[in-house]
């Protein structure tokens, strides 16, 4: 195999499979790229048996053929080469030959008859844009649970029926839930558990589209596809049951108290500090023209705060996670959030609220703690 | 199907009629010897049940690639080892964990590794088959970290767990999974073996093995000869037929060797001890180290039943405080000198 390759390209599209390599050392092959020069086009996929990613971008292709060489030494070298074409040609040892100005170097590969074959993409249940999608995941994936002892489903549930697009996670003391529509409204209905590490990828690559540009959404028995148009990603679904969100949604929560984001949100923040460090435990008071966040800790001291708010309800103290409400805080971009809540005992709910047109819906119930 | 497996028949059997009912138990152990073909009968297991299954044999762990992971990763300090959890999967659904580090010791983060895995669905297929090797390895916490795994298999996991002794286990894996006993094979079977094998030094490796293909067929016999001497001279010296002295040498060269695991050194101690035992009782009987006969015999007259027992007991004793990675020779001249009656 010989071709020719921009660096540039080269560079943009090793960087975008690094995600995917395999970092453990006891599967080789998973650490190498595999390279195949087709036509017009070089291809570069990776795996790591439970992501794979291919990405291609043109090349000037002299002999076809394939081979595989260490993803991550190839863009490190790549990486500090002049800008220029580079010549990659493969030996009969697996060896590749590299030539770019006046840089040679050979890098030991491997045989690509050892690198997995990835799954063929079936046809497309959807097409989402890359903002969309790319939102959804970043308004839901902090919720995924980290801890070990937890129930735990690492990954989101994804949901398209009926013309909309949903995303739900959740780690058993909080639970995110977007909904949106989708443009072109397709009737496929399609549910999936979309791994934690798979929905990172899918950030990374939506960052490198347009407005405009959309995702291809494909599924079979045990994959997903997410087509980025020359980037394809792969991920093998997650089995589990996720819980049935619709009973967590609260429907009786009538108090609402609307703050401004960025007050309550500091607010928090500094009182958080002197939460048991462990529980991150503070309380938040409602009442009528105003609430009251505080903390105390035997060891550290105690602190709180007013933020006004125009609350109609009763008088209520409810215990909650400091961090659970910072993550949601963090991820919205309204500048009004609204708690809406039903007594002491119940599950609060978080919403942005705004003025503008809220694009979508983001509701976010968090349980309460008692303190 | 299972072609080129020798013994066991009556598990092989059961295998069998599980892949023609297609039904198979989401949790199985296999307990039995080392060597006698537990993971060896997993991996064929996997090889009948997931589609491509030529890569799976890559994952042996007594191949000499494999064997050289292993040993790289002793030297790995703690905490890269827990960053990186040991496990091979050269077929992307069958995943194989194995002991890990100089202790050779299942851990927790591999445990959890497993879980973590278990929950992605197949690459091909419905299934993805997980083989602990030495689930008798893990110490408790990580045991216990497998429990939840064991309860609530995601539906596409089969497990497949080896032990040499089922009732080493925490009850709880053990009530979990179905069991599997392995036997040692006969020697007719072992010749079978070692003829498909074309085995050099047929009867001794046979003789040795205990009825274990697998050590008759990894045998280093020069290796062997060395260790089984220095612990021939133990036992000498321990039984007051030979001054301390005598052991000296011997103390000081395992002592010298670091990298040189003592388990191996009292696995040949129990061997010898069996031999002596049966020596005692059916002095013509055959024994595993029939070439050392005469020398075994000339000990065991020497001593009691009740003196190998005592023996077998402070040897046990020794394997366990071994996790906890104690000095090697100060273990031994201690054994000596209590045996000697001191």
């Amino acid at each position: 195999m010989e071709f020719t390759v921009g660096k540039l390209d080269l560079v943009r599209e090793l960087s975008l499979t690094q995600g995917v390599v395999e970092k453990k050392s006891t599967i080789p092959i998973l650490a190498n790229i595999l390279l195949e020069a087709h036509g017009d086009r070089l291809t570069l996929t990776a795996t790591d048996l439970e992501l794979g990613i291919r990405c291609s971008c043109p090349a000037r292709v002299k002999k076809e053929g394939a081979g595989t060489v260490p993803a991550r030494r190839l863009l490190d070298y790549v990486r500090l080469l002049p800008e220029a074409d580079i010549t990659i040609k493969f030996l009969e040892n697996h060896w590749a030959n590299l030539t770019c100005g006046r840089s040679r170097t050979k890098m030991a590969g491997m045989s690509r008859e050892s690198f997995p074959e990835l799954p063929v993409m079936p046809e497309a249940v959807a097409q989402i844009p890359y903002k969309q999608l790319s939102s959804m995941i970043s308004r839901t994936v902090f919720a995924i649970s980290m801890e070990e002892s937890r129930f735990t489903l690492n990954g989101a549930l994804l949901v398209l029926q009926d013309g909309a697009i949903t995303m739900v996670s959740t780690d058993g003391h909080r639970l995110a839930y977007i909904q949106n529509v989708l443009a072109d409204g397709d009737a496929h209905s399609f549910r999936a558990l979309v791994p934690r590490k798979a929905m990172g990828e899918i950030v990374k690559l939506a960052d490198e589209g347009t407005a405009d540009d959309k995702v291809s959404l494909a599924g079979d028995d045990n994959h997903l596809f997410f087509k980025f148009g020359e980037r394809l990603l792969i991920t093998r679904k997650l089995t589990g049951n996720f819980p049935d969100y619709e009973r967590v949604l609260p429907k009786e929560n009538t108090h609402i108290a609307t703050l401004a984001k960025l007050e309550i949100r500091s607010a928090i923040e500094r009182v958080a500090q002197f939460a048991d460090e462990r529980s991150k435990a503070i309380r938040v008071q409602f009442s009528p023209g105003e609430v009251r966040v505080f903390s105390s800790s035997v060891e550290t001291g105690e602190s709180e705060e007013n933020v006004p708010s125009e609350y109609k309800g009763p008088e209520l103290e409810i215990g909650f996670n400091a961090q659970y409400l910072l993550d949601f805080l963090r991820a919205i971009s309204q500048d009004q959030v609204a708690f809406a809540l039903k007594d002491e005992k119940s599950a609060g709910e978080l919403q942005p609220a705004s003025t503008e047109s809220i694009n979508g819906h983001y509701r976010y119930v968090v349980m309460p703690m008692r303190i | 199907m299972f072609e080129n497996f020798w013994g066991n028949a009556h598990v092989v059997r059961a295998l069998r009629q599980m892949v023609a009912s297609g039904r198979i138990p989401q949790t199985l152990l296999f307990a039995g010897p080392e060597g006698v073909g537990k993971a060896t009968l997993a991996r064929r297991f996997g090889q009948a049940l997931l589609p491509h299954p030529e890569r799976i044999e890559n994952d042996d762990l007594s191949t000499p690639g494999r064997r050289a992971d292993l040993l790289d990763r002793e030297k790995l300090p703690a905490d890269k080892r827990n960053d990186d959890p040991l496990l091979f999967a050269s077929h992307p659904d069958f995943v194989t964990f194995p002991p890990d580090g100089p202790l050779r010791q299942l851990s927790i983060p591999q445990m959890r590794l497993l879980k973590e895995r278990a929950s992605f669905k197949p690459d091909v297929g419905s299934r993805r088959i997980f083989l602990i090797d030495h689930i008798d390895r893990a110490n408790e916490q990580a045991a216990n970290s497998l429990l939840k795994t064991l309860e609530e298999p995601p539906d596409h996991m089969n497990l497949i767990m080896t032990a040499e002794n089922a009732y080493d286990l925490l009850p709880t894996i053990r009530s979990r999974s179905i069991l599997f006993s392995f036997s040692p094979l006969s020697n007719a079977d072992m010749r079978a073996f070692a003829a498909s094998r074309s085995l050099a030094d047929t009867e001794r490796r046979i003789g040795l093995s205990g009825g274990c293909p697998g050590i008759a067929a990894t045998l280093d016999l020069a290796i062997y000869d060395k260790r089984r001497s220095a612990m021939h001279v133990l036992l000498k010296v321990a039984a007051g037929a030979s001054p301390f002295g005598a052991w000296m040498p011997f103390s000081e060269s395992i002592a010298r060797s670091k990298n040189e695991k003592l388990e191996l050194y009292l696995k040949l101690l129990y061997e010898l001890l069996r031999d002596m035992m049966v020596l005692r009782t059916l002095p013509h009987a055959e024994i595993r180290n029939g070439d050392l006969r005469r020398e075994l015999s000339a000990i065991a007259e020497r001593v009691s039943g009740h003196w190998i027992a005592r023996a077998v007991k402070q040897v046990d004793e020794i394997a366990e405080l071994l996790r906890r990675n104690i000095q090697k020779t100060i273990a031994l001249d201690n054994l000596i000198l209590e045996l000697r009656g001191f």
